[in-house]
């Protein structure tokens, strides 16, 4: 079987270029000097008698196979100071990649948001809950999107030109890499309150970031066409926001004699003589976002033969825009409540409201936390005990309390999956 | 043991050696060593690249884009002081290879 002919000087050097996995200004430099060479190679076998043809291909046959070279003239240039130098300059450009996406989309979204506001103030399609336009963090999390997918776009371009890898390995090595760091931030990088569009924005920050290594190409970016396509999805975020009411809050704290449709759920009335016993009272929240509840009494033999105290946090529900301690209702669904912590009896010294507590009295008080669990919007806080005839009352409150989810994307997940 | 595999060692060496005393281009470095070597060492010029480049990027090397005597411009190579340094240790560590191998295997080629 004859062996096959080589191919000329053009085709090999079209070969050589094709599978180099470098910039264009660095395959043209190395082309150059390999044309060079195949010229000088040539000029200098024809001096020896041999035809232009014949020299050409004995020429191009001493480089050997072009396959082989463009391999060697590859890993050549897979040095670890290149790597490193790739590796720096990527993480720089994904930086800036970063900030120029969350700028242009955050300035995309407010403009669409404000320009959304007035034209629907001006035809009075909202009602004032809606009104200010979006949430903050909502911008933020669709801001920070786009700004992983330009990322993702220029740290694997960058790594490929620099370190002289082929853009498909760049692309794999970009998407598993920094896909898998960017979940792990979307899982616990972010905490703060959140919603369920938001924690859905959150988880999908690794989707962002893999479209955008695997588009990540030769063409200049980013586009006219590109800015035009974030433009666009800022007009249907702000369209899907004003469409959920993403800027619906609840309506603050209060306490007092409230009594919520359903309260019976939480236990029998105060009785008389604890009523009368009791010297202050409150709720109150903390410095670690908890809700406290106390009593004081002045005479702690009232509570003798009582057991199991504690503070309880039960979903509540209102009408919209109305008062939730006079429309206010216990979550007719709920069997119990979100959120327990114990309460504890101690003769104090003084109050929480500062008087002295006298010596036979105590202090019943405890604490617990509502911001951990994503479907309450309104807890029912009250603090209660298991009085000697076995029933439970109820102690102190229930007081409503607005609340929102606090914690991460992950706190979230962990809270939807057992069941809170 | 082919002339090849002999070269795969001392590739560096070599090239280290021909710019020691001159800035050379690709095609020039190929043959000088080819002449030196009396042809000995001539299995083609498909090393020869990749191994510039790396001396390049490992600062051994710097090369400039110049017009040639012959015409069209070349990548001219020139040793740097990093490069001078490589080149002494390479040839001391050759020379005692040489000399090693000499010591066992010397004569030979005659017995």
């Amino acid at each position: 079987m004859p062996e096959p002919s080589a191919p000329d000087r053009t085709d090999y050097l079209q070969q050589v270029a094709d599978r180099l996995p470098f910039d264009d200004a660095q395959k043209v430099d190395i082309l150059r000097e390999l044309a060079g060479h195949l010229a000088d190679s040539t000029a200098h076998l024809e001096r020896q008698g041999l035809s232009t043809a014949v020299a050409e291909r004995a020429a191009v046959e001493r480089l050997g196979p072009a396959e082989r070279l463009a391999n060697e003239l590859t890993t050549a240039r897979h040095t670890p100071r290149r790597l490193l130098a790739a590796a720096g300059a990527g993480t720089l450009a994904a930086a800036g990649g970063v900030i120029y996406g969350y700028l242009f989309a955050a300035l995309a979204l407010s403009g669409t948001s404000i320009a959304a506001f007035v034209v629907g103030s001006y035809l009075h399609w909202f009602g004032p809950s809606t009104g200010d336009g979006l949430d903050g963090s909502t911008i933020t999390l669709v801001a920070l999107g786009v700004g992983a997918y330009v990322a993702a776009r220029r740290l694997t371009l960058t790594v490929a030109g620099r370190a002289g890898y082929h853009i498909r390995l760049a692309r794999r090595a970009t998407a598993l890499v920094g896909g898998g760091l960017v979940l792990l931030y979307a899982l616990v990088g972010w905490r703060g309150a959140l919603n369920w569009p938001e924690v859905g924005i959150l988880l999908s920050l690794p989707a962002w970031f893999v479209v955008g290594a695997w588009r990540a190409s030769d063409l200049r970016f980013p586009s006219p066409k590109w800015r035009l396509q974030v433009i666009g999805l800022a007009f249907v975020v702000v369209l899907a926001a004003l469409g959920l009411g993403f800027n619906q809050q609840a309506n603050g704290e209060g306490s007092g004699g409230f009594h919520p449709t359903g309260v019976e759920k939480l236990g029998l009335p105060t009785p008389d003589a604890i009523l009368a016993a009791t010297l202050s009272e409150g709720i109150a929240a903390t410095a670690t976002g908890s809700t406290q509840v106390f009593i004081d009494i002045s005479d702690r033999s009232l509570l003798a033969g009582w057991t199991d105290f504690r503070i309880e946090a039960w979903p509540g529900s209102v009408q919209a825009g109305s008062d939730p301690g006079l429309a206010g209702l216990v979550d007719p669904a709920a069997k119990a409540p979100f959120a327990v912590e114990p309460a504890y009896l101690e003769a104090g010294p003084q109050s929480n409201e500062g008087g002295p507590i006298p010596p036979d009295g105590a202090q019943l008080s405890g604490a617990v936390t509502t911001d951990r669990s994503p479907g309450v919007r309104l807890a029912w806080i009250a603090l209660t005990g298991v009085g000697p005839d076995g029933h439970r009352y109820i102690l102190e409150g229930p007081s409503f309390k607005s609340t929102t989810f606090n914690g991460t994307a992950f706190d979230w997940l962990s809270a939807v999956i057992s069941g809170r | 043991m082919s002339r090849s595999q002999l070269l795969k060692g001392t590739t560096t060496l070599l090239i280290l050696a021909v710019l020691s005393e001159e800035e050379l281009y690709g095609y020039e470095i190929a043959a000088r060593i080819r002449e030196r070597s009396g042809t000995f060492i001539d299995p083609g010029e498909g090393w020869l690249y990749p191994a510039l480049h790396k001396l390049e990027l490992d600062g051994a090397l710097e090369a400039t884009w110049r017009e040639s005597e012959i015409g069209p411009k070349r990548r001219y190579y020139r040793l740097t002081r990093k490069g001078s340094r490589m080149l002494a240790a390479q040839a001391s560590e050759w020379e005692s290879f040489a000399r090693s191998v000499h010591q066992v295997a010397g004569g030979l080629a005659d017995a």
